[in-house]
């Protein structure tokens, strides 16, 4: 089935095209929503709304990009939105600070695999993890950011640096990523 | 990672919320059904005699079907007789006039199934207090002056109570029934469209003719619902109910092109058969459908005994369509076959049946049905020709008289 015609079919609410639309794509976001929900279960419940707005909204697709890249948005608004209901995203901290705040991404070495990586991350705190996600995985800007999640677009610079420290924090405690103190004093 | 799988039946069952009625069709039919067999036994039937000795002889009885005859000493008759719409009908070979106490010295009473009534269903008293309980007791002639204009005489030779003539008045009968049906859709042979002749700078004329063909197939469908049926006269009921019906549709039209060349417009030859094949298109329409009816008609009773009765009735039917489901979506030809379907349409049903009376009052109907849709399925029938449905089955239905 070609991607128009699917989008034709889910349009006319046909059953083999909605469920064709599902099996192609609910892997992949259901990937999506397991970055921004506690357990696979509530991964499961995002994925289910956000595609019932998939269905719902999708005369509105125009087609200037992928139909996949339109669904992640869909999907990542949905958990957004979900998030919003139950957690606060307006923990601030000072920009100066956030500034300060010691950073070595640049230091995460390239074989380690980015399931590990997904892993960690998930032991952040909620809205470290939203902002980290949204920024450094989907890509959006901290402005974009603020106005998705309610928050000041500093407070968004703020936690993504926070979390970036204790991912990296977090990464050395699994002895992903060496400790650069020990090594320090090794040295 | 792999979504469970109820992941996708909660989101299909939320975006297709009209799911719901056809599973509420069937547990409605389900629930009517069970609520019909498990009617309790009808209500007292009292029957009251006057006597010879000019006092007042009961005669009580608990049974549903009841065939009451009186046989005068004169040799003539004169019979009661519940039909299945509940009306006691009464048969009277007397004269108006020699209706008296006198006449009925004796009694008979006899039941369908039952050689002999047993004694514990008949009592008889005198007791006047017991026949005073009576309100507004109707006298035979009262309720029966509809279907015999006997005039009303004042030796009253037989009443009822009230709550039993009002249930005469208001006997209906309610049939629930199934039936299975082969499917087809109207096969018309559909015009060949010739295209005008086209001639090129070279003198050369060209011109194409579409051949359209229908490949039909039978399948099988079915339809299932209750209906409330009530006397008007003694062989005419009336019918109003409910009705769903599952029709699978399973066709498509292929339309081949031919072209023609000649160096003269006037002798291009449209006959397919000695034309150059140019491509072939094929529409398919392969959809289950669920229509929600009200039938609303009426049957005539032909003939018939106690046991056995002959009918034939015809109903029209307003049709919603109430779900689609596409089983068949390959190319983009097919696309209207399967989305543009018609939500309104307009059914006409034919159907002669054999109804048998059972021991317990219970009817079972058999015979077979005929049902025509009057409009096309689709709203802009891309398959020309093959988009009206007809239904041809055997109808199996369980009615009781109320």
């Amino acid at each position: 089935m070609t991607e128009e015609l699917m989008i034709f079919g889910v349009i006319h609410k046909n059953k083999t095209a909605q469920e064709f639309l599902y099996q192609k794509f609910s892997p992949k976001m259901l990937g999506i929503c397991y970055r921004y929900a506690k357990s696979k279960m509530d991964a499961e419940d995002m994925l289910q709304e956000g595609f019932i707005k998939v269905y719902q909204e999708i005369h509105q697709f125009r087609g200037d990009g992928p139909l996949e890249g339109w669904i992640r948005r869909v999907i990542v608004n949905t958990c957004i939105n979900i998030l919003k209901k139950t957690k606060k995203f307006s923990d601030t901290i000072d920009i100066s600070n956030a500034e300060s705040l010691h950073t070595s991404y640049q230091i995460v070495p390239s074989f380690i695999q980015a399931k590990q990586v997904i892993e960690c991350i998930r032991l952040l705190p909620i809205g470290y993890r939203t902002v980290l996600n949204l920024y450094a995985i989907e890509g959006y800007s901290h402005r974009e950011i603020g106005l998705m999640l309610e928050i000041e677009e500093s407070t968004s610079r703020s936690q993504y640096s926070r979390a970036k420290n204790m991912l990296e924090s977090i990464l050395v405690r699994m002895e992903i990523l060496p400790n650069k103190n020990k090594n320090q004093q090794l040295g | 990672m792999m979504p469970n799988k109820k992941v996708w039946n909660s989101i299909y069952n939320n975006i297709h919320p009209r799911r719901f009625w056809p599973s509420f069709s069937t547990n409605t039919i389900i629930v009517i059904c069970f609520l019909f067999l498990q009617m309790p036994k009808p209500a007292r039937i009292e029957y009251y005699q006057p006597s010879s000795n000019n006092s007042h002889v009961t005669v009580l009885m608990e049974k549903k079907s009841i065939v009451a005859s009186t046989k005068t000493q004169n040799n003539k008759n004169i019979s009661f007789k519940k039909n299945t719409s509940g009306l006691i009908l009464c048969t009277m070979s007397v004269k108006e006039n020699t209706v008296n106490r006198s006449s009925f010295d004796k009694i008979k009473i006899t039941a369908p199934g039952f050689e002999k009534i047993d004694e514990s269903d008949i009592n008889v008293t005198t007791d006047q207090t017991q026949i005073n309980k009576i309100q507004n007791p109707y006298t035979l002639e009262a309720h029966t002056q509809s279907l015999y204009k006997h005039e009303k005489s004042s030796n009253r030779f037989s009443i009822q109570s009230n709550a039993l003539v009002n249930k005469q008045k208001q006997g209906y009968l309610i049939q629930v029934y199934a039936t299975p049906s082969f499917g087809f859709l109207q096969e018309n042979e559909t015009e060949d469209n010739v295209g005008n002749a086209n001639i090129n700078n070279g003198g050369v004329a060209s011109g194409m003719i579409t051949e359209n063909k229908s490949v039909l197939k039978p399948t099988l469908n079915l339809e299932a619902g209750g209906a409330v049926m009530m006397n008007v006269s003694r062989v005419i009921r009336l019918k109003a109910g409910m009705q769903l019906n599952y029709t699978k549709l399973d066709g498509n039209t292929t339309s081949d092109d031919y072209t023609s060349v000649s160096n003269n417009p006037t002798q291009i030859n449209y006959n397919p058969s000695n034309q150059l094949f140019l491509r072939e298109n094929t529409q398919s329409s392969n959809a289950d459908l669920y229509q929600i009816s009200v039938p609303i008609g009426t049957e005539i009773e032909i003939m018939g005994n106690d046991k056995f009765r002959w009918f034939a009735g015809a109903t029209v039917q307003p049709s919603y369509l109430i779900n689609a489901e596409s089983n068949d979506v390959i190319n983009l030809n097919n696309r209207d076959a399967v989305f543009g379907l018609r939500k309104w349409n307009l059914n006409t049903s034919f159907e002669t049946y054999i109804s048998y009376k059972m021991k317990n009052g219970v009817l079972l109907n058999l015979g077979p049905q005929f049902r025509y849709q009057w409009l096309s399925t689709h709203n802009q029938p891309l398959m020309s020709g093959m988009d009206k449905l007809y239904n041809v089955g055997l109808k199996l239905g369980v009615s009781r008289v109320f």
